[in-house]
């Protein structure tokens, strides 16, 4: 009942944001565009992008400046709910922002990195990201090299991770990215596993521990079998946490020498059991759909929980990479077919 | 007064300039110019440019001074000289290289040693003897360091299954540190297990028994050894310098010397005789008129030297500078002088005008025998302890303030004590006509305040005679036709306010309308009479305007600086009101007195009053005085410095 109460306002607001979340039927009409221009027009018109769009000149967007601004739609938006959210939701939403936060530490890191670091430009973040992080963005946005950026991550939670990757031999962008990737979901889960109680932390340690169980079984199955690394090679790609995974499993997982092998196990799991997953070739989709459907499933049935918002987010983010893929699809000359395919996350022949 | 100055010229052979400077100017007072820039009209005068050579042995021997305890004891010996100084630090310098040599052979050791022991240290809470460790025949070993998400992951996925045995040893900053066995043969598949988790192998040194934490107490037990060695050195050099401290600190102060008087080439120049071919070194610079003749003499005996000297009028470029010379007493109100500019050559030196008028407005103003006495005396002592010029000055003026306490009768505030010799300046009033009833004090102060503006005129016209300034003389508004007017003035106020008959219009128009218009044509005038052609700069309709608001900027100073003088018998009147309110507060009036009450209120009325006074008094002396007569653009006269 408390629960109605205190969810009532943030979920009759995520339901009027999620009349502006594109339809599928708007997905079809895209489809049948044939030029950046004109797809960047449609945004304008017909969704909650034109905003933010039309601030700019749209003629002269760019691919990448076009991204930017969808990226910056989910931030505006996560904005929004946060702004809305009481203290309660706001504990949860904070555990949200830290993908925003990793995010512009991997634009610094890549920056930094890259040899053309003199000419990108990053965007500074504004004055929302600067209250709620403790990063020293200005510093961190002109940081000369890695070793710097290191020193300027002292204090800060990222520091250990970074500073751990910045030793090895050959460092590269995709260790730190992966290390940053791994380090969002084990603090995450630290953090509802050890703080947290209630419907709410129970809602998001289930939405959660799925992803990260699927996550690490995607990681091992491809690592072994499609780069075919060797099992020690593997164990960095993992998320040190489990869910309903039992080590047990994992450790054979990891362990196992034949593609048979790993399905015989995994026929076994929770995943196999409940998702009748009993090919790990259709794991790799069956992340998407699975996590997807089950966060649907939370927000039906916890309708004022956290699940409400966090199914937004989520919505608000597959809708992002579906636009970008869009793009791409467009970009390239795509036939509608082809491109329709490639937004819902098919492979293109 | 200013001391005359005479313009001072001294020549000789290039190398004699350092026994020059130590036998003659070092004796007497010169404030020494550039002999370049004064000299513009000499020539063939090149800069005297070398090189110093005691900078660099005075540098090195300053390099030492670290080590040197200088105790009162230590003397100072004259007959130093270059060359022994010179032997003193090649010692020092030999002596200093071997032990740094050492030092330095020492510090790659400690250096190393540092590095082992760092890499050792993780390591400490292994307990098992390394040599045993190193031994080990059918098992292989790696030491080092992962990251500690890796390890977590290792242990829970594939730690189990391996024959491998990993010794944690210490976890921090997101590394785990520790050994890990394996069998000979399959180390090298281990090997590859841990790099995949990003291993780093530590290189453990063989050379050491023990446990970790043995051998890291063992390296520590070095390194502090080394350290003591090092710093033995160190005071193996100090000690050094100390059994020879007295030559060194004689060799320091004569290299200083040497140093410092080398720098007057600064100010020489260089010329070269046609028929010679020698270098000749030429000084020039001020020196007071009686110096001049006693040096002239001592120089006479000289061969080679030639000094001349010049009247300021015939000399060159540059001005005198001002020395002032003052008898003791007026002396610390130079302060006041200097604040505000010293006077140019050919101006008269306020100093003792300064002196009397500060002193007597102050006590006009601060008119108490108690507090007066306690100023005179508190400022007396101040002056002959500490030296302090603001405390002679308090001191003198403590005195006007004593005897204006007797005029007013006013004894630490008390009004009853003495009788007043004059009047009590807050009661006494009288009437003037048409402007009424006002407080005697208002009235004197002003008339006081005329009379000392008038003074200034005088002295201003006194100045510009000096000067030689038609305009300064006659025209301006301080000049003559200012002091007629001004004079006129006060004389119609005067025969006004005590009853009697004014003159005649036409006089009065002739008194005050005459010197306005010389004063309204002053340029005008003063190109006439200099005999130049243009007589009006400019057009004559911006002459008019010009003219016409300058009088109205001339009558409004009038005006205004004779009002300005009021505030003497205003603080004179505040100060005895404050005198009056701290009696009430102290009870007088009930007959009980606080005594505590009277003194505080005493102290703090002395030092507000006081502060306030003297600020006034000086805003008086600069605004109203200063500005009708002196110009204060001198500058000051420094003597050459020569180092003893």
């Amino acid at each position: 009942m408390l629960n109605q109460v205190r969810y009532s306002g943030i979920s009759s607001k995520v339901k009027a944001m999620s009349a502006g979340l594109i339809s599928p039927s708007m997905y079809k009409e895209i489809s049948s565009i044939s030029s950046v221009p004109e797809f960047t027009a449609y945004l304008c018109e017909h969704t909650p992008y034109g905003k933010y769009l039309l601030q700019t000149d749209i003629r002269l967007l760019h691919r990448v400046e076009i991204e930017t601004f969808l990226y910056n739609g989910v931030y505006e938006d996560f904005k929004k709910l946060y702004r809305f959210a009481d203290q309660n939701q706001r504990f949860y939403l904070k555990l949200y922002f830290k993908i925003f936060e990793i995010e512009f530490l991997k634009k610094c890191i890549r920056r930094v990195m890259s040899d053309r670091h003199a000419s990108t430009t990053i965007v500074s973040p504004d004055n929302f990201f600067m209250e709620h992080t403790h990063l020293k963005t200005d510093a961190l946005l002109s940081a000369y090299n890695m070793s710097e950026l290191t020193e300027l991550l002292k204090g800060t939670e990222y520091h250990d991770i970074i500073f751990v990757v910045f030793a090895y031999q050959n460092s590269s962008p995709f260790d730190y990215e992966l290390a940053l990737n791994l380090y969002y979901y084990q603090t995450i889960w630290k953090t509802l596993s050890k703080k947290c109680s209630g419907p709410d932390a129970d809602i998001l340690t289930h939405s959660y521990g799925i992803r990260i169980d699927l996550l690490n079984l995607t990681s091992i199955y491809r690592g072994k079998f499609h780069f075919h690394l060797e099992n020690a090679k593997v164990i960095p790609l993992t998320i040190p946490c489990n869910y309903k995974l039992k080590k047990s499993e994992l450790s054979g997982f990891v362990q196992c020498s034949s593609i048979a092998e790993f399905n015989e196990i995994l026929a076994a799991t929770y995943y196999g059991r409940h998702f009748s997953i009993d090919n790990a070739d259709t794991l790799i989709q069956k992340y998407q759909t699975v996590s997807w459907n089950t966060d649907k499933k939370s927000a039906k049935n916890n309708p004022y929980t956290i699940a409400a918002i966090f199914s937004y987010l989520v919505d608000k983010e597959e809708e992002r990479k579906r636009l970008v893929r869009a793009l791409e699809a467009i970009r390239y000359g795509l036939n509608q077919r082809q491109i329709l395919e490639y937004i819902n996350g098919g492979s293109i022949e | 007064m200013i001391v005359d100055m005479k313009f001072l010229t001294i020549t000789g052979p290039k190398d004699d300039i350092d026994r020059v400077t130590e036998q003659y100017i070092s004796k007497y007072e010169i404030h020494l110019e550039n002999a370049l820039s004064e000299l513009k009209d000499v020539q063939k005068l090149r800069p005297f440019v070398s090189a110093n050579p005691y900078k660099e042995p005075y540098n090195k021997i300053l390099s030492y001074e670290k080590y040197m305890h200088f105790n009162k004891t230590g003397s100072n010996n004259n007959a130093w000289d270059f060359d022994s100084a010179i032997q003193l630090l090649d010692e020092a310098d030999k002596k200093y290289r071997e032990i740094e040599e050492q030092k330095n052979e020492l510090t790659t050791q400690l250096d190393r040693l540092n590095n082992t022991a760092t890499s050792i240290y993780p390591f400490r809470v292994l307990e098992y003897n390394i040599n045993a460790i190193l031994d080990l025949k059918f098992i292989k070993y790696s030491f080092g360091r992962l990251p500690a998400v890796q390890y977590e992951k290792f242990v829970k996925l594939m730690y189990d299954e391996l024959d491998v045995i990993f010794v944690k040893c210490e976890e921090n900053s997101g590394f785990v540190w520790g050994v890990y066995f394996a069998p000979k043969t399959q180390f090298s598949r281990i090997e590859a297990i841990f790099s995949s988790l990003h291993f780093e192998k530590t290189y453990i040194p063989h050379e050491y028994d023990g446990t970790p934490f043995e051998v890291y107490t063992h390296i520590q037990k070095q390194i502090q050894t080394y350290r003591n060695d090092i710093e033995s050195l160190d005071k193996k050099f100090a000690d050094f310098i100390q059994s020879r401290i007295s030559e060194f600190s004689s060799a320091k102060t004569h290299l200083e010397r040497l140093t410092q008087n080398f720098d007057i080439r600064k100010l020489a120049a260089i010329t070269t005789h046609s028929d010679s071919n020698n270098d000749y070194f030429i000084l020039c610079g001020w020196i007071a008129a009686k110096d001049a003749a006693a040096l002239s003499e001592e120089m006479d005996s000289e061969k080679e030297l030639y000094c001349f000297t010049n009247e300021p009028s015939e000399a060159t470029i540059s001005s005198p500078p001002t020395k002032l010379k003052n008898p003791r007493i007026i002396k610390p109100f130079e302060m006041y002088i200097k604040m505000y500019g010293l006077p140019a050559y050919n101006e008269i030196d306020p100093t003792l005008f300064v002196a009397l008028t500060y002193s007597f407005i102050f006590g006009a103003m601060f008119g108490d025998v108690g507090q007066g006495l306690c100023l005179a005396v508190g400022g007396f002592l101040l002056y002959k302890l500490k030296h302090m010029n603001l405390a002679a000055i308090i001191s003198c003026a403590g005195v006007f303030s004593t005897f204006f306490g007797f005029m007013y009768g006013s004894v630490f505030g008390f009004e009853n004590v003495i009788e007043a010799r004059w009047l009590h300046p807050a009661s006494r009033m009288m009437t003037l006509p048409f402007i009424g009833k006002m407080n005697t004090v208002f009235v004197v102060a002003i008339a006081l305040g005329m009379l000392l503006i008038l003074l200034t005129m005088i002295l201003q016209i006194i100045n510009a005679v000096k000067q030689r300034n038609i305009e300064g003389v006659f025209f301006d508004t301080n000049g003559f036709a200012g002091l007629v007017f001004y004079g006129s003035l006060v004389l119609v106020i005067f025969l006004y306010m005590s009853g009697h008959a004014l003159p005649a219009t036409a006089v009065l128009l002739i008194m005050f309308g005459i010197p306005l218009l010389l004063i309204a044509l002053k340029e005008p005038l003063t190109n006439l009479a200099e005999k130049k052609t243009k007589l009006i700069e400019g057009g004559k309709g911006m002459f008019v305007v010009q003219t016409f608001f300058e009088l109205f900027e001339v009558l409004l100073s009038y005006f205004s600086n004779t009002l300005s003088f009021v505030r003497v018998g205003a603080f004179a009147i505040s100060h005895a009101a404050m005198m009056e309110v701290v009696l009430m507060l102290a009870g007088a009036e009930n007959g009980s007195l606080n005594i505590l009450v009277i003194v505080l209120g005493n102290i703090f009325v002395c030092g507000m009053e006081g502060l306030i006074v003297g600020i006034q008094v000086l805003r008086l002396e600069y605004y109203e005085m200063f500005s009708r007569f002196y110009k204060g653009c001198g500058r000051e006269f420094v003597p050459y410095k020569v180092a003893k």
